[in-house]
């Protein structure tokens, strides 16, 4: 077993995301706190619209107007990402801090090819990078994910490939980059059971590696199998936090213990 | 392969196209078969009567049953024999090739102008949603949508070559006076294009890929050129097109006002002469040129887009 | 529902201020014999060419002709014939529509392969043909308008059609043992009415443009119809002396089109949920349903 680090890679104090319409404010994360460590899986579990998603996108300042990140701090390899500019955040998001999505498809240019993508992932942040010597790197990286066919892939576009294939090219373009932290946000909930499987598996094999992955799901059951440390939300707040070990053994908020009995395992979805 | 009966199968749609032009052509000599005998005899200087008339008649084949005089009609119109114009005397397809060129010209211009304002404002104003410029380029364009272009010319050709005398008032289809027809004819069209792309820009910025983008570094504008304008380019693509088949039937309001020779001119005023031969010729020659622009277009977004050949 | 996008369409001060143009235009059209003091065609040649006084508050045309008057009368040309055409063409369009969508199949093939024919048949050379057929005038031009513009209109009844279809409260009808017919007109015709009546709205704009071009260049309304398109025909030859010959039709087209323009975006606006809500919804609700 991995030991923990005593401080966290990711740190996130108080943070508050609003939307803001017309004529409301909705609180989407309201306060949250929380802690990441490398070599571990924290799991974000909530139900629909607890803000689980709108939380990864502030941590990778990407919310968008009509939302404003208002409150918080988020401390990463020992600075504050929210007082950085535009200009600096680009260079965490994608080097320091990757992302997966839920539809892996639809998180790819459709006409654009998987090598393209790779190799945006590496330019964007290493402007000399020639794409010819960074081939090898890429097919040995798509093996490592996984994929038995690199040349193929790499010529492909990412609408030849299914959605468990386009998920392990999102994971290998998170790794090409060398993050240290991923967010993985509902990476398994749009495939099959199988495939769900071989990418937790991947997963678990990049936390092993000493990275740092947010897990963002409604599943309780991919928790119990893969994550370390959780963290359980609900509208905009955290109601209840700590290993998996300890949560599954004495949960203390009435919500977490709803969800844990077996026949609302269900609702979360 | 997909791609290849896709392809055949678009060129087969084009039969129908092309039998109800030839028709339509055809019918239009026939309704006024009357007509065509006696201004044949007139165009020749003959005089009109009942005896002369069936002659020509005979002549010209108009005594036969129609779907015979539309088979001898189209054997000709395959090789773009339409007989010579009343008016001049020529043949038919010499006068509106030669007039071509110049509706050509004109129509490349104008499409030009409205790609090279479009693109640019569209994407500052897609980035900056909701901005001063924004605002400002919708309201322009949303004006300039409905711009008549024939009222638009006569105020520019007024106060232009008018009132300030900066261009000439006759531009007699040269090229050095190309600027100010091309740009009446690009006005509506920029401000659709402009619209059009803003509209896909913004969709393509909500997906999940320009997000994807982003999270792994790229800037905003970046994001948006390097993954939205492709995707929010290739509809486009189709509508440029159509746009500029259908100026290459000739723009007869922004033709006449500036004095352009084009074909659209050209046959409103044939027709006005009720010189069939020409009117047909013309609609013949625009109805292919259009349907061949309409293939060809197509035939480029099934091979731009390579996901046509998956689906 | 109504209620509420009444009270929308209200609230738009731009939607509201096309509407009063249209309107007060309206009102002066059917009045045109009251309003306008001078006949429309009377000839006065020797009154040529006069300019702006109390009499002709904007002057007379090459013929004598009171200008104001003029346009006064142009707006039934052009104002009435185009709503008259836009509703012909929804007769044309939406039951086409309804039966491609709801009948699928050969009818449907059949609509849409003519909807794409029509709808990419540059409109001059069908003006041309049919000019050339029947003679140069108003009501034969109309035929080309009818023939090229009811397609869109087909083509949004039917993609609106085929989603009622599936819906919920059309099955529990089938279900239920309703009547083709009452299906159809109870249920899933009101439900497509809304982009139809924007669309309609946008297009009678577009209709008037096209008459007054038309006119301009000789294929639609003729001499001495007071038409906006002939009157601007007959000003070019007095561009450089009488340039208001050519503003003020000019400038009458585009209000009146400005006008429809407004009101039928406001009519989007209150008929049609807006974007910016829905991408409140989209932004804030999760993303695992």
């Amino acid at each position: 077993m991995i030991l923990m680090s005593n401080t966290p890679v990711l740190q996130i104090k108080n943070l508050k995301t609003y939307f803001y319409s017309r004529d409301s404010v909705v609180k989407a994360v309201d306060g949250v706190n929380m802690e990441v460590h490398s070599g571990r899986i924290t799991a974000l579990i909530g139900g629909s619209g607890s803000g689980k998603s709108v939380m990864s996108r502030s941590v990778m300042g990407l919310i968008d107007k009509p939302g404003k990140i208002v409150d918080g701090e988020i401390w990463l390899n020992g600075r504050d990402l929210r007082l950085l500019s535009e200009k600096e955040m680009r260079k965490v998001r994608g080097k320091e801090i990757a992302m997966i999505f839920q539809e892996p498809a639809a998180a790819m240019n459709p006409v654009v090819k998987i090598k393209d993508h790779l190799f945006e992932a590496v330019h964007t942040h290493d402007r000399k990078a020639r794409r010819k010597d960074k081939m090898p790197a890429f097919r040995e990286v798509l093996l490592g994910v996984g994929l038995r066919d690199p040349d193929k892939i790499l010529e492909s576009y990412p609408f030849e490939l299914s959605g468990g294939m386009c998920q392990r090219v999102m994971v290998a373009m998170g790794i090409v980059a060398n993050a240290g932290v991923l967010i993985a946000d509902e990476p398994t909930s749009s495939l099959d059971l199988t495939t769900q499987i071989s990418i937790l598996e991947e997963l678990m094999s990049l936390r092993d590696a000493g990275i740092a992955i947010i897990l963002i799901t409604h599943d309780l059951g991919v928790v119990a199998q893969t994550a370390d440390d959780m963290y359980v939300m609900k509208d905009g707040k955290i109601i209840e936090s700590g290993t998996v070990r300890e949560v599954f053994a004495a949960p203390k908020h009435p919500y977490t213990r709803y969800l844990m009995e077996p026949v609302h395992v269900e609702e979360l979805r | 392969m997909k791609r290849t009966k896709l392809v055949l199968n678009r060129i087969l749609q084009i039969i129908p196209i092309l039998l109800i032009v030839t028709i339509l052509a055809f019918v239009l000599s026939n309704v006024s078969a009357g007509d065509v005998a006696s201004v044949t005899l007139q165009s020749r200087g003959v005089q009109v009567t009942e005896e002369n008339l069936e002659a020509v008649r005979e002549e010209l084949g108009l005594n036969a049953p129609m779907p015979v005089q539309y088979w001898n009609w189209l054997k000709k119109a395959v090789c773009f024999d339409f007989g010579n114009s009343f008016q001049t005397n020529r043949p038919v397809s010499e006068e509106i090739l030669s007039r071509f060129p110049a509706t050509l010209k004109l129509a490349l211009a104008a499409t030009l102008i409205s790609l090279l304002m479009a693109i640019p404002l569209a994407v500052f104003s897609a980035r900056y949603k909701d901005s001063l410029f924004d605002h400002a380029v919708r309201a322009i364009s949303s004006i300039a949508a409905t711009m008549p272009d024939f009222w638009l010319g006569l105020m520019l050709l007024y106060l232009f070559a008018v009132e300030w005398k900066i261009a000439p008032v006759i531009s007699g289809s040269r090229t050095e006076n190309i600027l100010f027809p091309a740009f009446t004819l690009s006005v509506a069209n920029t401000a659709a294009y402009t619209r059009v792309l803003r509209s896909n820009l913004l969709d393509a910025a909500r997906g999940d890929y320009i997000i994807a983008a982003r999270a792994r570094g790229l800037g905003k504008s970046m994001a948006l050129m390097k993954h939205g304008l492709k995707n929010a380019l290739l509809p486009l693509i189709t509508l440029v097109g159509i746009n500029f088949g259908k100026m290459l039937s000739g723009q007869v309001a922004v033709e006449t006002i500036f004095s352009w020779n084009g074909i659209g001119q050209f046959a409103v005023n044939c027709m006005k002469q009720k010189d069939l031969p020409v009117i047909q010729g013309y609609i013949v020659v625009v109805s292919i040129t259009y349907i061949l622009i309409n293939l060809i277009l197509d035939l480029i977004y099934m091979f731009i887009d390579p996901r046509i050949d998956s689906e | 529902m109504i209620k509420n996008t009444g009270r929308k369409l209200l609230r738009n001060k731009s939607a509201m201020f096309g509407l009063m143009i249209i309107l007060i235009l309206l009102l002066m059209g059917l009045f045109a014999g009251r309003i306008a003091s001078h006949d429309p065609t009377l000839v006065d040649i020797t009154n040529k060419l006069a300019p702006s006084s109390k009499e002709y508050p904007l002057g007379t045309d090459q013929m004598g002709r009171c200008i104001l008057c003029r346009l006064i009368y142009g707006i039934e040309i052009s104002m009435f014939t185009a709503i008259k055409v836009t509703f012909i063409i929804l007769l044309v369009g939406v039951p086409l529509g309804m039966i491609a969508g709801y009948c699928g199949g050969i009818a449907d093939n059949l609509v849409m392969r003519l909807a794409d024919i029509a709808s990419t048949f540059p409109s001059t050379l069908l003006a041309l043909a049919v000019v050339g057929i029947f003679g140069p005038s108003l009501d034969h031009l109309v035929l080309v308008f009818i023939f090229l513009w009811w397609a869109p209109f087909a083509r949004m009844v039917r993609s609106s059609v085929i989603k009622l279809k599936e819906t919920e409260f059309v099955m529990a009808a089938e279900a239920a043992g309703c009547s083709r017919r009452d299906i159809i007109m109870k249920h899933i015709f009101p439900n497509t009415l809304s982009p139809v009546i924007v669309y309609a709205t946008l297009r009678i704009a577009a209709v008037i443009t096209h008459i007054a071009g038309f006119s301009f260049i000789g294929l639609g309304s003729q001499p001495p119809a007071p038409d906006w398109g002939v009157m601007l025909n007959d000003g070019r030859q007095y561009i450089d002396t009488h340039p208001g010959m050519l503003f003020w039709p000019g400038l009458a087209i585009v209000i009146v089109v400005f006008a429809f323009n407004l009101f039928g975006e406001g009519l989007n606006d209150a008929l049609i949920p807006a974007e910016e809500e829905m991408a409140v919804v989209k932004e804030t609700g999760d993303s695992n349903e």
